[in-house]
């Protein structure tokens, strides 16, 4: 008996489905259709919208606690990059100390061997003296004669040619004089000898900041001459043409003639 | 009264996760509610309720009429041949049977769908679907037997 209620009721649900299927295909049942999605459409969104609302919600708070957790993120990492700034910034204050330090190593003299200055040629007064130490005493050619003023070693020459117990030098003012210079920055160029009493720093690139007062040393460059002997101080820069570079007058510290003594470097 | 209750949330999660399914598989409540009436009351009972679910789903949700309405009431009948044959608790009893009346309550709609315009969209991932369905079942099963809900 159920079942055969079952099938009746089975059949009359399938009758209607179908009958609703076949409603589907006239153009009157379409109209009705759009007609009743007018006032369905906003029942069936006013049904959603309190879910839609939670759902937003979850969402939004889902967000918030996303960036809560970026926040805290950010932090950290602004943190741990103002520590590692921190740090960079005294490691570069460490560097460029060392770098200052190492352009301004100070010469350390090692064995010297002080001589006395015997003539001045009167027509050679900027270009060469003579000493009275020669090869019996272990002078060689082309090492650096050096002077001492206010605790400072300065440059004043090389030694040119030997003889037994005389050495001639070549004074730094000579024109034939040339020697690898350094700035206090570390940059370099080459110093050389005017005949006069002032010398002049060539070979500065143009990106080199140079400037008045600027303390100019022996480089070291070319292991004929030691690095850190001061030789004197900028007094004028001259810009050169097409940008081709520039170049310094220098003052030196002080002349060779003035000093009672000098020293060979050994 | 309560199996209209019952109707109503179906219908208001069927509703939500029409739009706000987070992964391209199909979840269909009232098909597993359909089927679980057929199991726990009898075939007739879940053929109404799938009639009239289907029915208010294919005015609601701007479908084809009678074709949701007809595939339930098709489902009611067949879950309700399986009523008193097998443990209507088991897992996979309840996984197999709803996965297999999916399928084939699909099918039917792309057919449906095919004779009446000709065109026919086949539903992404029908398996993977039908297992989702069979697994939400076990759980659908118990809510409504614990609550007395059909």
């Amino acid at each position: 008996m159920d079942q055969k209620k079952d099938i009746i009721i089975l059949t009359i649900l399938l009758l209607l489905s179908i009958l609703f299927l076949v409603l589907n295909s006239f153009d009157s049942v379409k109209l009705i259709k759009n007609i009743g999605l007018k006032f369905i459409s906003p029942a069936s969104r006013s049904v959603e919208y309190p879910f839609k609302k939670t759902s937003e919600l979850y969402n939004r708070a889902r967000a918030l606690r996303n960036l809560l957790e970026n926040n805290d993120k950010l932090t950290k990492e602004n943190k741990k990059l103002k520590k590692e700034y921190r740090d960079l910034n005294f490691l570069k204050k460490l560097y460029n100390e060392l770098v200052s330090d190492l352009n301004t190593e100070d010469f350390n003299p090692g064995k010297l061997l002080p001589v006395k200055i015997l003539t001045h040629s009167p027509d050679r007064y900027f270009s060469e003296l003579v000493v009275d130490a020669g090869s019996s005493s272990g002078i060689k050619k082309d090492m650096a004669v050096i002077g001492i003023k206010q605790d400072r070693w300065v440059l004043q020459g090389r030694i040119d040619e030997v003889l037994n117990d005389y050495a001639k030098v070549r004074l730094i003012t000579s024109p034939e004089f040339k020697a690898s210079a350094k700035l206090p920055d570390g940059k370099r160029g080459i110093i050389e000898g005017n005949a006069g009493w002032n010398l002049t720093l060539k070979y500065i690139a143009p990106n080199v900041n140079l400037k008045c007062g600027d303390e100019v040393y022996t480089s070291g460059t070319g292991g004929i001459l030691p690095g850190g002997l001061y030789i004197g101080k900028i007094t004028n820069i001259v810009k050169l043409e097409f940008a081709t570079g520039q170049e310094a007058e220098v003052e030196l510290f002080e002349y060779p003639h003035n000093l009672g003594y000098l020293y060979i470097v050994k | 009264m309560r199996i209209i209750l019952t109707f109503i949330i179906g219908f208001i999660l069927q509703s939500l996760l029409y739009r706000n399914f987070p992964i391209p598989l199909n979840i269909d409540i009232m098909l597993i509610i359909t089927i679980e009436i057929s199991l726990i009351r009898d075939s007739s009972s879940a053929e109404v309720f799938g009639f009239f679910s289907g029915l208010v789903e294919d005015i609601l949700f701007f479908g084809m009429w009678g074709q949701k309405a007809l595939i339930r009431t098709l489902a009611g009948f067949i879950g309700g041949r399986f009523k008193g044959k097998f443990n209507e608790g088991n897992f996979f009893f309840q996984l197999i049977i709803t996965a297999l009346i999916y399928i084939f309550a699909q099918f039917l709609g792309l057919l449906i769908s095919l004779i009446m315009s000709g065109k026919s969209i086949y539903p992404p991932n029908i398996i993977l679907s039908a297992l989702l369905n069979g697994l939400l079942a076990f759980f659908v099963y118990h809510i409504l037997k614990r609550f007395n809900a059909v």
